[in-house]
């Protein structure tokens, strides 16, 4: 299934590839994607999206300037 | 679906936009079912009635009041009454299977009034009934392409 | 400009409908300085929700942040003016500009810009936030935004309307109202004062509504008569209400105003009412029923619930059979304000017989200009520089 809002699309689906189940998200936009395990999750379940601001910084994740 | 029959369908509706468009409310009002529906979606094509405002939702009684209103001559809006004339293109027949027939069309209405020409355009979806006298109305749903936005008023038969 | 000389108190001068620097000055003077409505809490009921509204011209932004408070935020990007947020509503707790991806939180902060060494030393953060109402407050869940630092708060500027306020949510067993049915948006030739005027003129709906009156069964008609026992009200502060309550409890029975229906058609609703209320409370409730009050400057208040929804079809609207009559009056009003003659619009009916009623306001018969004048008067006062 799909998640989408006017800034991002991803799509969310069940990894069961590798020992154990895992939660894939794919982000539409650039094709990069992720899979967290529950441990993970359960770390995403606790925050506050206040946790989550830095993580939003375009210059962190998307654009930042050559290594 | 035969030729002369989607040909019926189509009469029908052109049948309906004259009507419509010249005025003629006692026979546009004799077209429809008792279960008619004539609904205007605003906020977009598929809103739950019972849970959005739609511009119009009338069931045969509101319609009842709203030709009433029209014919009654003290209507401000329709004083002068809007000179109307719309094109019906894209016709097609979406269902027939059931007893109804549900018949897809686009329109293009322009409507002048009081110095000023308004575009109306969208999709139309019609439920056509059979019976011994032709065709009956027994949906008509209008989906205005800018229903998202706003609309000057509305008070014509669109 | 001097546009208190153009409000007097028993007449107003034509041009304050149609001079466009009248327009300025009020965008400068009460969009941007006095308490406008913006949206309600229903409309954003979770953290993260967001709508995209206007103040006079501007476009905002009114979000809620994870810890429940609402935000107006000016919705233009502080990189290069881009409008940050296209849809009509949302969930995002941040918003990524379309532009250059600068990215900000739905409070306003800048979290960041794409390839920051480009900018060796970007100012601070707090220097690139998005622009903010500085005020935001709400009563009984509608919310309220102020581009002005000070002023009268919330609370001062509704003063008595208020309690219209507290009328339509104590309707609700649950004390609450949603506002979540959607919007019909209705364009209108015309000065938006003529719409603040007409919500509360108890004077042209047998004129105006004739038409409905001989087509449904309407009860506008017998509610604004002269021989009615509605009144007009100024409550001060530019709010002024029609009041049909003397009509309703000269009937005594609950639902006249909603199509007389009987308490049989409502058993749940009327049980629920009187569990919250008691049934003294409950009983006045459903007889009095919802105010009919214009928030000075933008927010009107009537009757508002799910089962009223054809209801309101029916009246309001562009499609409306009410509604639209109403605006046509004003568009003719609009056009014949190009003739420049006689200048000024009589406001004189019923200073004679206006009274100061019991909660301080100032009452009239229905059909009287109590109300224009009240807005008026609170136009002048806040118009002065």
């Amino acid at each position: 299934m799909t998640v989408a809002n006017e800034y991002a699309t991803v799509r969310i689906e069940i990894d069961r590839q590798g020992n154990g189940d895992r939660l894939r998200i794919t982000d539409l936009r650039t094709g990069r994607s992720t899979s967290l395990d529950a441990l993970e999750l359960q770390a995403l379940a606790l925050a506050t999206h206040r946790d989550l601001v830095p993580l939003l910084d375009p210059a962190r994740t998307l654009w930042r300037e050559a290594d | 679906m035969s030729a002369t029959d989607r040909q019926a369908v189509a009469d029908f509706l052109y049948l309906e936009a004259r009507l419509a468009d010249e005025g003629r409310y006692d026979e546009w009002e004799s077209l429809w079912t008792d279960d008619a529906l004539y609904w205007i979606p605003a906020g977009g094509d598929d809103p739950d009635p019972d849970r959005q405002l739609s511009f119009a939702y009338d069931n045969r009684a509101r319609i009842a009041s709203r030709v009433r209103q029209l014919r009654s001559g003290t209507h401000h809006t329709q004083v002068p009454p809007s000179r109307l004339r719309r094109l019906i293109a894209n016709v097609e027949v979406l269902d027939d299977t059931g007893g109804d027939v549900v018949v897809g069309s686009n329109f293009l209405l322009t409507e002048y009034r009081r110095g000023t020409v308004t575009l109306w355009s969208g999709r139309t979806v019609h439920t056509l009934r059979s019976t011994v006298d032709g065709f009956r109305l027994a949906v008509k749903k209008v989906l205005l392409v800018n229903n998202t936005g706003d609309i000057p008023t509305l008070s014509f038969l669109i | 400009m001097d546009v208190q000389a153009l409000v007097e108190p028993d007449r107003v001068h034509g041009s304050l409908y149609t001079d466009p620097a009248v327009f300025a000055a009020e965008l400068e003077r009460i969009w941007y300085r006095d308490w406008v409505f913006v949206a309600h809490d229903s409309e954003l009921s979770e953290p993260g929700d967001y709508v995209t509204r206007t103040v006079g011209r501007q476009p905002v932004i009114v979000t809620r942040s994870e810890d429940g408070a609402i935000h107006v935020l000016l919705n233009r990007c502080s990189h290069r003016a881009n409008l940050l947020c296209q849809a009509e509503k949302g969930s995002a707790h941040a918003f990524r500009c379309p532009y250059h991806g600068w990215t900000f939180t739905n409070t306003g902060e800048l979290v960041g810009v794409p390839f920051p060494q480009g900018y060796g030393d970007l100012p601070p953060r707090r220097e690139l936030a998005l622009a903010r109402a500085p005020r935001v407050d709400s009563h009984r869940g509608f919310v309220f935004a102020s581009l002005a630092a000070d002023g009268p708060t919330l609370k001062e500027h509704l003063g008595v309307a208020a309690e219209a306020f507290d009328r339509l949510a104590d309707l609700s067993p649950a004390g609450e109202i949603e506002l979540t049915a959607g919007w019909l948006r209705h364009r209108v030739a015309a000065n938006w004062k003529m719409a603040v005027e007409n919500q509360v003129d108890g004077y042209h709906p047998r004129f105006v509504h004739e038409s409905l009156f001989s087509a449904a069964d309407y009860q506008i008609r017998e509610l604004c008569s002269g021989n009615a026992a509605s009144l007009v009200r100024d409550l001060g502060g530019g709010h002024t209400e029609l009041d049909f309550r003397p009509e309703y409890r000269a009937v005594g029975e609950p639902f006249v105003w909603f199509g007389r229906a009987t308490e049989a058609k409502f058993p749940n609703y009327v049980a629920a009412m009187r569990a919250r209320y008691g049934d003294e409370r409950a009983g006045q409730l459903l007889r009095d029923g919802p105010p009919h009050v214009m928030v000075f400057p933008n927010l009107f208040l009537a009757e508002m619930n799910r089962r009223a929804l054809r209801q309101t079809e029916g009246a309001m609207g562009p499609a409306g059979l009410l509604i639209p009559d109403d605006c046509e009056m004003m568009e003719r009003n609009q056009v014949g304000l190009a003739a420049q003659r006689p200048e000024w619009l009589v406001l004189r009916r019923g200073m004679r017989r206006e009274y100061t009623d019991a909660d301080g306001a100032l009452a009239s018969n229905v059909t009287d200009e109590t109300s224009q004048r009240g807005i008026w008067r609170q136009y002048r006062r806040v118009m002065a520089a």
